[in-house]
């Protein structure tokens, strides 16, 4: 039985929607497409499921809301404390909203959806996370967020220390970050190693993200890739059989649907896996890069 | 700072992939897509409108009921450390105040034990004297009872000797000559009751 690599990239690549891709000065974006369409659903999902609990939560939650409970403690106490420590509440939407829609999205290839696309045309369903866009684009924002939120802090300590008017201290605040980055050396050679330092620390930041882009888009993909892989042994030894060309999928069949099972188990926990450890990553690069002396 | 710095966070990260979006674009159709400015502003999009929904309608009521929680549980540890350091405290003193109790208990039990020794001491020692007192008395009384009845012994000796004697002689002695025989008489009784003591 041969598997043929193209079928199993469309299988797990994004799929543009018919008529939703325009170009713009020589630049293809794509308005819509089943990885955007998740998204969409995922972050539609959240507010719907988030909200009303939220609007029922109490001091003694009850029923639904103790399992938000449950989560806003978890990002609380193992990933804005750890990383944050006193600060932690004040990052603590930015933090659940990036750990729940990092795992909804996540969570999206586990969901069948193919009966929407089959009955819309229109593909819907596939794991925005195994897009390097997405996940570059997830990165993008815990980067500039560290970017903007040390900028901002450096700027109001300036203004706080030396009484200077706002906007000049918001001038002087990406000097201020660079420096604040590095440790102090005395003397001509603190001097010469500071450009040195610096590059190497703003390297340090960007790869540090980069991290977060290439972990989060190899483990989603891989996971994928390998269900997607299952999933065509079975279709395709079930079309053999079909045919009248063998009966392979009589021992095929069971197997890949058990290990299929414990792939999905196995996804579950990767998905959670990776958005906590994406979530973390990024709670600890705010504390490292804003909060606390480098 | 002010509370919600990440609108702000997005809308320039919006700024910045636009920057991008020469690096980012498609590939073949049957090549894997790594998606495009699309995806890259869909994302930053949607994680702002999730991030600006939910923390005005769900995390904002949340965070702040979270800490309220927070520091109602860390007034009440806070009062309950205080109470438990009152109660130390208190402890310590009845402990220190048990203590002293306990001192002064054994001191006035010492006290009194060396009071009822002392007293013990003085009945017996007043019981003794009164008793060598008496005893003294006693002997006194019986040396005076002894003189005493020496002295009738004398006197009725004299008298029935001086009877005897009169009656030998017939003769009535007068009272100055029957006084100078008494005490002759007494003279010499005293004279043989030295020789014989």
């Amino acid at each position: 039985m041969k598997i043929d690599p193209t079928e199993l990239i469309r299988l797990i690549s994004d799929h543009p929607w018919p008529g939703c891709q325009v170009r713009l000065g020589g630049i293809e974006i794509t308005c819509m497409s089943d990885g955007i369409a998740s998204m969409i659903l995922v972050a539609a999902c959240l507010m719907a499921v988030i909200i009303p609990l939220a609007r029922r939560w109490r001091p003694r939650p009850t029923g639904g809301a103790n399992l938000l409970e449950v989560v806003v403690i978890f990002v609380r106490d193992m990933i804005a404390r750890p990383a944050l420590g006193a600060r932690a509440y004040d990052f603590l939407p930015f933090l659940l909203t990036m750990f729940l829609f990092i795992g909804g999205l996540n969570l999206m290839g586990l969901v069948p959806l193919e009966g929407i696309t089959t009955l819309t045309g229109y593909p819907v369903g596939g794991v925005p996370t195994s897009i390097p866009v997405v996940c570059a684009s997830l990165a993008g924002i815990s980067l500039f967020s560290i970017v903007f939120l040390g900028l901002r802090r450096q700027a109001l300590l300036y203004h706080q220390s030396r009484s200077l008017p706002m906007w000049a201290c918001g001038l002087a605040s990406p000097v201020l970050w660079l420096k604040s980055l590095c440790p102090d050396l005395p003397g001509a050679v603190g001097v010469l190693l500071l450009p040195v330092l610096v590059v190497l620390e703003l390297i340090g930041a960007v790869a540090k993200c980069f991290a977060l882009v290439v972990r989060l888009f190899a483990n989603m993909l891989s996971g994928h890739t390998l269900l997607a892989l299952f999933l065509m042994f079975f279709l395709r030894a079930l079309a053999v059989a079909v045919r009248g060309g063998g009966y392979q999928v009589t021992y095929i069949g069971p197997f890949v649907i058990m290990v299929s099972v414990v792939f999905n188990i196995l996804e579950i926990l990767v998905a959670a896996l990776q958005a906590y450890i994406f979530t973390f990553l990024t709670a600890m690069f705010i504390g490292m890069y804003v909060e606390s002396v480098h | 700072m002010s509370s919600n710095p990440w609108p702000p966070v997005a809308s320039g990260l919006g700024v910045a992939l636009c920057a991008l979006s020469p690096v980012l674009g498609a590939g073949p159709q049957d090549a894997f897509r790594i998606g495009d400015l699309g995806h890259a502003i869909a994302t930053c999009l949607i994680f702002l409108i999730l991030l600006l929904v939910l923390g005005k309608w769900a995390w904002g009521p949340i965070v702040s009921q979270l800490r309220r929680r927070e520091q109602s549980i860390s007034e009440a540890i806070d009062q309950a450390e205080q109470r438990e350091k009152h109660s130390h405290q208190l402890l310590a003193l009845y402990k220190a105040r048990l203590d002293q109790a306990e001192a002064e208990a054994k001191e006035v039990l010492a006290d009194s034990r060396t009071q009822a020794a002392e007293a013990r001491d003085e009945v017996v020692n007043a019981a003794r004297d009164e008793g060598r007192q008496l005893i003294d008395r006693a002997r006194g009384d019986i040396a005076d009872a002894k003189q005493q009845a020496l002295k009738d012994l004398q006197t009725t000796t004299a008298e029935l000797a001086a009877q005897i004697a009169q009656r030998l002689l017939h003769t009535v002695l007068g009272s100055e000559e029957h006084e100078q025989l008494i005490a002759r008489s007494l003279e010499e009784i005293q004279a043989r009751a030295g020789e014989d003591s």
